[in-house]
């Protein structure tokens, strides 16, 4: 079952800064839900209240007053324990074109792999990686980088030197 | 006896003559005195003596005049010799003087020559000293023109290569930092520029090459 809640949880979860604060959202939604603690709703991102309205009720007929925090605690410590990807871009990216990043991961990498995206444009464009602590340039940057020798030929003939 | 008169005999015999002649007038002469001095002394006188006495006068006499014709002879000769000799000694001095000429031109000639292959020897040394101190100075003017040459020819190495050696300090300070004028001016264009579909285009490039790479599993 905790597999269940945890892939249905990342269904339409791709970063790893996105799951913890939902997995807090979820926790404070199902209680508030379970337990009819307060009516005031919960203050949160338009997409994290799109992603909560986008759960399904077999998501919902999971947790119940007994297992509830069990079941959210278990599934805090899965997303603590996850291995994700950080990307480090030169731009901030949309939220719908995060969301088809974190697809295309998916699709080649497993359905629960996460990312994280950070901002760096001193890397001009592209992106670079790290993953488990293994950093790897792929941003324009590098290729710059890489090709330094051509560029300097190129400029060479230009300026005749 | 005659005794033949001519200048050599003359000349021997008169040392013999003259000593000879006044030997016999001295002895002549002792006679004459002695018998004076008998005559004194006796004052008496012989015939014999008388005889001998008028012997030997005229033996006195007739030497006295044969040492009077000898000794005219003899001066005649010896005025003839003087004469001669007097001759002798003018030809002599003319020979001689001929031949102090002659050898005096000898050695003037001689002088002369000497002093002409002197002259020449000197002018040969002073020719070939003039000749050497030249070649000298040649060869000196030629080091010292290869020796700055090669001394300017290292300095202008040295120099080439302090050019090249900045020059090359610089390309690669130029190369350094083209690069990274070349990221700051990317990163400033990009960013303003680049719309957003080429930037995920590129975000979406980096990631197929780490797939290709295995860079993610």
């Amino acid at each position: 079952m905790e597999d269940k809640i945890s892939t249905q949880f990342l269904a339409n979860t791709f970063t790893y800064t996105d799951a913890l604060r939902r997995s807090s959202l979820l926790k404070q939604y199902l209680i508030n839900r379970l337990f009819t603690i307060s009516t005031i709703p919960l203050e949160m991102y338009e997409k994290d209240a799109a992603w909560i309205t986008g759960l399904t009720p077999e998501f919902h007929s999971f947790f119940n007053q007994q297992n509830v925090y069990k079941l959210l605690e278990g599934l805090e410590q899965k997303i603590k324990q996850m291995e994700y990807v950080t990307l480090y871009v030169a731009f901030e990216i949309p939220y719908h074109e995060v969301i088809r990043i974190g697809r295309f991961l998916r699709e080649n990498y497993g359905p629960n792999f996460l990312m994280e995206l950070k901002l760096d444009p001193n890397i001009i464009g592209g992106c670079t990686l790290v993953k488990n602590g293994v950093y790897k340039d792929f941003s324009v940057r590098q290729k710059i980088q890489d090709n330094k020798a051509k560029i300097l030929e190129v400029f060479k003939e230009r300026l005749n030197l | 006896m005659m005794l033949d008169l001519n200048i050599d005999n003359i000349v021997n015999i008169l040392p013999i003559i003259a000593p000879t002649l006044v030997a016999l007038i001295l002895l002549i002469l002792y006679l004459i005195e002695h018998n004076n001095y008998q005559k004194l002394v006796t004052g008496k006188t012989t015939p014999s003596l008388d005889s001998a006495q008028m012997k030997s006068y005229n033996i006195i006499h007739q030497a006295i005049k044969k040492s009077e014709s000898i000794l005219g002879a003899a001066e005649l000769e010896g005025v003839k010799v003087a004469a001669d000799s007097k001759f002798r000694t003018k030809e002599m001095e003319e020979k001689y003087e001929a031949e102090i000429k002659k050898y005096l031109d000898g050695l003037k000639d001689l002088s002369g020559k000497q002093q002409s292959m002197t002259e020449e020897v000197l002018k040969q040394r002073v020719d070939d000293l003039t000749a050497r101190f030249e070649q000298n100075l040649n060869n000196f003017f030629l080091n010292t023109q290869q020796q700055s040459t090669a001394a300017i020819q290292s300095e202008l190495q040295a120099a080439k290569k302090i050019v090249e050696e900045y020059r090359q300090k610089q390309l690669t300070m130029i190369d350094q930092n083209i690069i990274d004028l070349l990221e700051r001016t990317l990163a400033i264009i990009i960013n303003k520029k680049l719309p957003l579909r080429d930037h995920l285009d590129l975000v979406y490039q980096s990631l197929e090459q780490a797939k290709a790479e295995k860079f993610l599993g």
